[in-house]
């Protein structure tokens, strides 16, 4: 059972669909906002597999073993984040402790990312790494912080279960962690203006510069699968899940809502410096977290 | 090959390399990125990186500093890559024909899969070209 649940519905096949699919929502919602036409739905399926048929170069100088499996860990944590998720959202399954372990499996996707990048022998990527672990240190607490308003409000149960049947986000403290939640997916995502260790038009792609063919697809698959899970993390930690049809539709349109509110995000700001951004998490954002807590604490 | 093509086609990451241009056609080149002729429809997109690309598209006369740089980064591509030669003067020099510092044509330095002529061309024929390399992968 677990390999099916792992490999086929709420794991890997499953997940992968729908992240493309997100993805693709992005790509054609920005096309829109430029005026343009965007790609056909499929496009991204298309890139995935054109990638898996191109040549797989290891650069000479890098650190080939750590080069070839870091991906892999990052592939891997995304696989487990999903399939963990995706069991107390659509099977009603649990692990106990199952919250604790998804905010571990988060921060390993970014430090996959990190040990690739370095592994690369690229200054680019390493000038991405040392981004990417830079904006994993500013985001992470607030992180720790939104998910733990949630926590307070169902009665402090670290449980899946306890957070999905109550919606926190009716509530003042779940509203200021809801939009502060949003910017720390932005960052996990690394879309504008987070894109700091991607930085296409900067560093040239940054952490996965030197990636080519299978590798650079397992990237981009973690990428999409990022895509449909951080969201639904987000929507379902602070609306739940409803009861009945309408509660079912009113928390798919929740999750379509914050997957386009953090596209709008994405398309009317420009990329920040790193250090604006580490002030911005650290004095801004650590405060109003702390505050949305606290609040939740004392029942707000 | 034959399904792996059809994929391709649809799907063409495209890296873009001045060797010594006058700069008139790179900059038609970014017009193929603006809203205007928007390539993102057919599939196709500007990477930073040659790592990622699967077209190699080269400006310009091929000056002898850049020439062995041009013949690097196409050894670097990962194959298969097709090399896309945009305006004269990679065929036949245009303005820079006679110039000392020319070290081009550049089917002497890499394979080139297709010319795309005009001084500079018009994003239309570039957008007429790439398709027809579409059309040739077959
Ligand atoms: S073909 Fe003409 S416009 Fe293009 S780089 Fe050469 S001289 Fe400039």
């Amino acid at each position: 059972m677990i390999a099916i649940y792992t490999l086929l519905f709420p794991g890997l096949v499953f997940t992968a669909f729908c992240g493309m699919i997100a993805w693709w929502i992005e790509r054609k919602l920005s096309a829109l906002f430029q005026h343009r036409v965007g790609p056909p739905w499929y496009q991204n399926f298309i890139d995935f597999f054109k990638l898996l048929g191109k040549e797989s170069i290891v650069p000479a100088d890098s650190a080939g073993i750590m080069y070839s499996i870091s991906p892999l860990i990052a592939f891997a944590s995304v696989v487990a984040f999903a399939t963990i998720l995706g069991s107390a959202v659509f099977l009603k399954l649990e692990i106990a402790g199952d919250l604790i372990l998804l905010l571990y499996l988060s921060s390993l996707v970014s430090t996959g990312i990190f040990l690739g990048a370095s592994a690369s022998a690229n200054v680019y990527a390493a000038i991405g790494a040392s981004r990417e672990i830079k904006m994993l240190l500013a985001d992470e607490l607030v992180f720790v912080m939104v998910v733990l308003v949630p926590v307070v409000k169902s009665g402090f149960s670290f449980r899946l279960e306890a957070v999905l049947n109550t919606s926190a986000i009716t509530s003042l403290s779940g509203v200021i962690a809801y939009i502060l939640g949003l910017m720390c997916i932005q960052a996990k995502l690394a879309l504008q203006p987070f894109d700091l260790p991607e930085a296409e038009t900067e560093l040239a792609g940054g952490v996965e510069i030197e990636y080519s063919g299978v590798l650079l697809g397992i990237w981009k698959l973690t990428k999409a699968m990022e895509f449909f899970i951080y969201p639904l993390f987000l929507s379902v930690l602070f609306f739940g899940i409803g009861k009945g049809l309408v509660g079912i539709l009113l928390s798919v349109l929740f999750y379509l809502i914050t997957l386009i509110i953090l596209v709008i995000m994405k398309n009317v700001n420009p990329r920040v410096t790193i250090d604006k951004m580490l002030n911005f998490f650290w004095k801004v954002l650590s405060p109003l977290a702390l505050i949305a807590l606290v609040l939740a604490l004392f029942g707000g | 090959m034959g399904v792996y093509n059809r994929i391709l086609k649809k799907s063409l990451w495209v890296f873009h390399m001045s060797a010594s241009p006058c700069n008139n056609c790179d900059i038609e080149v970014l017009d193929l990125l603006t809203p205007g002729y928007d390539l993102e429809r057919f599939g196709i997109k500007l990477v930073g990186s040659i790592r990622h690309a699967d077209v190699l598209l080269i400006t310009g006369v091929g000056g002898c500093k850049v020439a062995e740089r041009v013949v690097r980064v196409y050894n670097q591509a990962p194959k298969p890559v097709f090399v896309v030669a945009v305006g004269t003067c990679p065929i036949g020099g245009a303005t820079f024909k006679d110039s000392y510092s020319r070290c081009g044509p550049l089917d002497e330095l890499i394979p080139v899969n297709l010319y795309i002529p005009g001084c500079p061309p018009k994003p239309e024929t570039m957008i007429e070209g790439l398709l027809k390399l579409l059309g040739r992968l077959e």
